[in-house]
């Protein structure tokens, strides 16, 4: 049973976003690949991320937006699949993303010279967003308060702590494991929470196997 | 108006509690709204949920209107009509009475918020109050809840000297923007899920409302509810209830009203009578502003529900029909495949020959128009929901303060 107090609290934030129209798209993987090449890392974070926080308890069809365009509207289902598979994970930056998501479009278009072309309303729209992160004011001394609040909190906070740290600390850590860790020297819980499977849960799930394996430890 | 503790229910008290965490970095700011009716249409219908809310989570919200006329409404509508896109000449004469009665508007108007919302094409204009010393504080933002995407050239650049006057815009989907010099954020529109048109309604109720309009609930039921309106097609839904009443025998019911903005709306209901025909398995139901609870049990008897648009601002009733776990089957245009998911959430259409199919399909098969009816209902959990709303509405009011911050810590 671990009943420590913690020296410095768990502070919960959330991430908001509103998302902001960018009037640019593409209407076929030329166009895509285009885009793709002059967005900056807000855009990218908001392809690869806002279906996330759509689909709280569904399983997405694909883990971003490029993907599921690829396959659902133009109908390259081998290279949406390719684009699905790449583990934003194994990249610190967005912009190392970027250049994994060009080479493999690049590669494809020069063995398959002809894509679809689809009407305006199939259209892929970039897209961006405005953050807003918020200080909630819920403080966790211990773990047993960590879990109570975490219960409570939003999908947005588990996102802020979760998915967003580790752009945010430019290598695949978390928040909730990095205070694990360093105010309780609990390695393995800290190491278990640090290996999910982010993109392959959804929010919801993972907050519930946060939690639980934290349980093993009061 | 339900107090906004009562939402906690059904999205949890940790988005009740963020969004009066959200609202207190508004304290002290006056949020006015305006648009041209209180009554009628899915814009009234939204703030007149919204304003109580805002109010409960101590934002100071209000709502104005402007005044019109026959005159103007007439050239509003035909203002709205071409932004979707059908060829209608405006002429200049008309245009110039539009600029007439902003300019009245002006005059008699209060512009007391320190942000100001202008909602949709008919107040655009007040966008002129700007200029004056003392508004160089406010912050303006226009709302456009219709389709701008296929807008006549002609109509658009008339608003567009209006529109990019403005601090921000909003859209309900990425497809009805156009290019504009100023920010465009997307906010998609919402239900209510506690209000008279979306909560839980007893057995009793439904069929009392079956009763008072002779309505079979042993018969399979089709229904579209809309203004009469051509953009819904409402002929075209009628063609669809023959292509199936021919293999399955139901009833079908088109349950609508007409807004104060819109004259047409009479004329297009006497079409639709005349084309049904005196069918008595047709129910063609003109209702007050005012009939709530007769919609909801209207689509709660449903089996089958459809929204077959020809162009759509948002398509709440959509909304509506997936809250209700309803399997619906709607057009692919406007905000409704956002709503929609083919096969998942409901099915898309885009020919009555194509809806008749998917609406056998769905009477004959009631496990799949479950399951579709399910998914939906969680779908519009997640994104649709008035709770969302209000959110990005108190995130846009914050925004707009922070001129081009992409990053706002608050």
């Amino acid at each position: 049973m671990n009943n420590k107090t913690a020296q410095y609290p768990f502070k919960f934030f959330v991430k908001l976003s509103l998302p902001e129209l960018t009037g640019i798209y593409a209407l076929n993987l030329a166009e895509l690949l285009k885009g793709i090449k002059i967005s900056d890392d807000a855009i990218l974070y908001y392809h690869t991320h806002h279906f996330l926080l759509q689909f709280h308890s569904t399983a997405p069809a694909a883990p971003n937006d490029f993907a599921y365009w690829i396959t659902s509207i133009l109908g390259e289902n081998f290279l949406g699949e390719e684009i699905a598979g790449i583990d934003l994970f194994s990249f610190n930056s967005m912009e190392k993303f970027k250049l994994k998501l060009i080479a493999i479009i690049e590669n494809f278009i020069s063995k398959n010279k002809k894509t679809r072309q689809v009407e305006m309303s199939s259209r892929f729209n970039f897209m961006k967003s405005i953050t807003y992160i918020m200080d909630t004011k819920k403080y966790a001394y211990s773990l047993e308060d960590f879990i109570n609040i975490l219960q409570n909190m939003s999908v947005y906070s588990l996102y802020y702590h979760f998915f967003e740290s580790s752009f945010r600390l430019k290598e695949r850590k978390n928040d909730f494991s990095m205070w694990i860790d360093s105010e309780f020297k609990l390695t393995k819980l800290a190491s278990d929470i640090n290996n999910l499977d982010l993109y392959t849960h959804t929010m919801n799930e993972l907050k519930v196997v946060i939690i639980n394996l934290v349980k093993q430890y009061l | 108006m339900n107090p906004i503790n009562d939402y906690a229910e059904i999205v949890g008290s940790e988005t009740i509690d963020e969004l009066k965490e959200i609202a207190s970095h508004l304290e002290g700011k006056i949020v006015q709204n305006i648009n041209s009716t209180a009554v009628g249409g899915g814009v009234a219908e939204i703030l007149n949920r919204m304003i109580p809310l805002l109010k409960q989570l101590n934002v100071d919200a209000r709502w104005d209107f402007i005044k019109g006329g026959e005159k103007f409404f007439e050239i509003t509508k035909k203002i709205h009509n071409s932004l979707h896109g059908i060829n209608i000449d405006i002429t200049k004469e008309e245009f110039n009475h539009f600029d007439q009665i902003t300019k009245d508007n002006l005059a008699n108007m209060t512009l007391n918020g320190d942000i100001i919302f202008i909602h949709d094409p008919q107040p655009i204009g007040l966008i002129r109050a700007k200029k004056q010393a003392d508004f160089k504080e406010k912050k303006f933002i226009w709302r456009c809840h219709i389709d701008i995407s296929s807008a006549n050239p002609n109509t658009f650049n008339f608003l567009k000297k209006y529109i990019e006057l403005y601090d921000a815009s909003v859209f309900s989907s990425p497809l009805f923007s156009k290019k504009l010099k100023i920010p465009q954020m997307l906010i998609a529109p919402s239900i209510d899920p506690l209000s008279d048109k979306n909560k839980e309604l007893d057995k009793k109720q439904i069929i009392e409302v079956a009763d008072r309009f002779n309505i079979d609930l042993n018969k399979k039921i089709i229904t579209q509810v809309s203004r009469f309106d051509r953009l819904k097609d409402p002929l075209g839904v009628i063609d669809v209830y023959r292509l199936v009443k021919k293999y399955i025998d139901c009833q079908l019911i088109l349950a609508g009203g007409s807004a104060d903005d819109d004259p047409e709306s009479v004329e297009v209901y006497k079409e639709v009578l005349e084309k049904a025909n005196g069918d008595k398995d047709i129910f063609i139901l003109n209702l007050p502003p005012t009939s709530n609870i007769e919609i909801n049990a209207i689509q709660r008897m449903s089996t089958v529900i459809l929204q077959k648009s020809i162009k759509e601002g948002f398509g709440l009733t959509v909304s509506e029909s997936l809250w209700k776990k309803k399997p619906t089957i709607a057009s692919a245009v406007g905000g409704i495949p956002l709503q929609i998911t083919h096969k998942y959430s409901g099915l898309l259409s885009r020919t009555i020959e194509g809806t008749a199919l998917y609406t056998k399909q769905l009477l004959q098969n009631s496990e799949y128009a479950n399951k579709l009816g399910l998914n939906g209902h969680e779908h519009v959990k997640n994104n649709f929901l008035i709770t969302r709303h209000i959110r990005d509405y108190l995130l846009l009011f914050i925004k707009v303060q922070y001129n081009k911050e992409s990053i706002i810590y608050l």
